[in-house]
Order: C-alpha cells, then structure tokens, then sequence
C-alpha cells in the first residue's frame, strides 16, 4: 500500500533587497540548503503586498532603496500587515546615521547589516532570524 | 599531471557550444557582473567564464588571469567538465591530475580551484564558473551552494544568448 511521505514545508521569510543578483543567489541558496522558502522584493514598495501573509516568520528589509524600509517596518509592528507584527526582522543599508539606529533599535531588529556584504552573512542572518522566531519574546 | 579528458559526448557538446556563437565575442557585462560578484563573496584573486573549446578553453569573463584562453589539455575546467556538478580542488600540489601543471607551477600559479559546471538544460557541459586562489583554500556546504547558485545564473545568461543566437 503506497504511503503519503510529508514533505517538510520551509518557513517563509521576506527579503526586501534593490540588487536582482544579491537576491536571486540568497533565494537559490536557503532552498538548496532547504533553509527556508525566500519571498523576494526588488523594493520597499512592492514588499507592501508580500507582507499581507500570515505565514510569514521573518524579514530582512532595506534601508537602501530611497528609506522606506523604515516605514515599512513601522507599519509591520504597527499591524498594518497580516504578517505577525512581532515577527524578527533585520535591516541592511549602505550607512546609517545615530538617529536612524536608534530608531531601529525600538523597532526591535535583531540584526542591522551594512554593505558591502556577503550573501553567505544573509544566509547567517536567514538562520538566525529562523531560530529568533521560533523562541518566544 | 594527468591531461583533461575528452568526454565521449566530445562532438555533441562541441556542436552545443558553436551554436551559441558566444566564443571569441567580446567581454559584456551581464557575465562580468557574475564572475566579480563571485570573486567578492570568496575573496578570490582570480574567476572566469570558461567555455571548453575542442582544443582550448575560452574566457568569456576573466578577472585576474589577464590571457583569453589557454590550452585545453593542461585546463582544469577540461576536468571539471566531466564533473556532475562542482570540481573542487583545495591544494593543487596534492592533486595528482595538476601537482606538475604549468598553472600551478608558473604563472598564474593556481593552488586552489573550485569549477561549477555549465550544464545546458539538455545536459552537455560546456564550461564553468570556477574562482581561484594562489593559496591553499576549502569551501563549505554554503559556499559550494552559494557557487552553484551563481553557476545557475551565468547558465540563464547563457540560455538567453542560445536563444537569440537562433532567431532568424
């Protein structure tokens, strides 16, 4: 008799990042590492519509991409979404000023990642945020 | 040092790679991108393009190795080819197939190499994406995937160019 074998469903985690090459490498690499299933956004902008999803579990957005970034997050634990308001979140940029970080900082990021950086730091920043939100608080 | 090996699909792949016309075409910048971008995240002094012609290997994209082109016999890429997926060499000099190699014992002087394989979609290897270094080197799982993924979109590149290589 045949038996359903489960296949295990990735989380869902959202990258907001302007450069195409940066994010189709780190959505090829969490699949291949079956780390988890990467929704991608060229901008803050078009990531509006990704965060209407409840099955999200983590974000990474950017602050370079004219700074929206900021706003977006404030909306997101705001509630604005349907994704968990609450949900870990890091942040890249190109450089920030000490206005901006502590503006992030109670925004609650977990991980503020400045360019130039490597995709193998995303994919770190993919399983830490992973595990940040299977930890309660 | 053992010379590359002729695969025995040798023609098949060769009449592949002509029609793409790709080879002895200028440098362009959507390959460049790939193989910089490469040569960023490992922290390589060297990466290429490397297409394998019936008795060279061509350089559609070259940083650090200022030739074009070398013979295909003493090529690592001639060896990666035959490879399923990544050739991965972390110390020439311990390897029997290039510890003699003139790569590896001249200029550019090749210690460690690391070949994703272009495979078009109707399974011939062409070539590869390979970054090297002078220095004896190791990947892990998540540098090999992060290579494999970059491999995947010079194969796009590719892809594209066979298609607008067959438009009347």
């Amino acid at each position: 008799m045949p038996t359903l074998i489960g296949v295990r469903r990735l989380p869902r985690i959202l990258l907001v990042e302007p450069d195409g090459l940066v994010r189709g490498t780190v959505v090829s690499v969490c699949r291949d590492l079956q780390l988890a299933e990467v929704i991608q956004a060229g901008s803050s902008d078009l990531a509006v519509k990704l965060l209407q999803d409840d099955s999200l579990r983590a974000g990474i957005l950017s602050l370079s991409d004219g700074g929206s970034g900021l706003d977006l997050l404030t909306q997101m634990r705001e509630g604005t979404f349907t994704c968990p308001c609450d949900m870990p979140v890091a942040m890249t940029a190109a450089g920030i000023d000490a206005a901006t970080a502590g503006r992030l900082k109670e925004l609650r990021i977990r991980r503020l990642l400045l360019k130039p950086f490597k995709i193998r730091d995303l994919v770190a920043t993919v399983e830490t945020l992973l595990v940040a939100a299977t930890v309660p608080g | 040092m053992i010379l590359a090996p002729i695969p025995e699909y040798d023609s098949q792949r060769l009449k592949a790679l002509r029609k793409l016309l790709i080879l002895d075409t200028p440098a362009e910048e959507r390959f460049d991108r790939i193989t910089q971008f490469a040569m960023r995240e490992f922290d390589m002094p060297m990466a290429l393009v490397s297409l394998v012609d019936q008795d060279r290997q061509w350089f559609k994209s070259n940083f650090g190795i200022e030739d074009r082109e070398t013979p295909r016999d003493i090529s690592f890429c001639g060896h990666a080819i035959l490879e399923r997926n990544i050739l991965l060499i972390p110390d020439a000099l311990k390897d029997e197939r290039f510890h003699d190699n003139p790569l590896v014992v001249k200029k550019p002087w090749i210690r460690f190499y690391a070949g994703a394989v272009l495979r078009m979609p109707y399974g011939v290897a062409l070539g590869t994406l390979c970054v090297m270094d002078t220095r004896p080197r190791q990947m892990d799982p998540v540098d090999l995937s992060i290579l494999g993924s970059l491999r995947d979109l010079v194969v796009e590149e590719m892809l594209r160019q066979e298609a607008s290589s067959c438009q009347p």
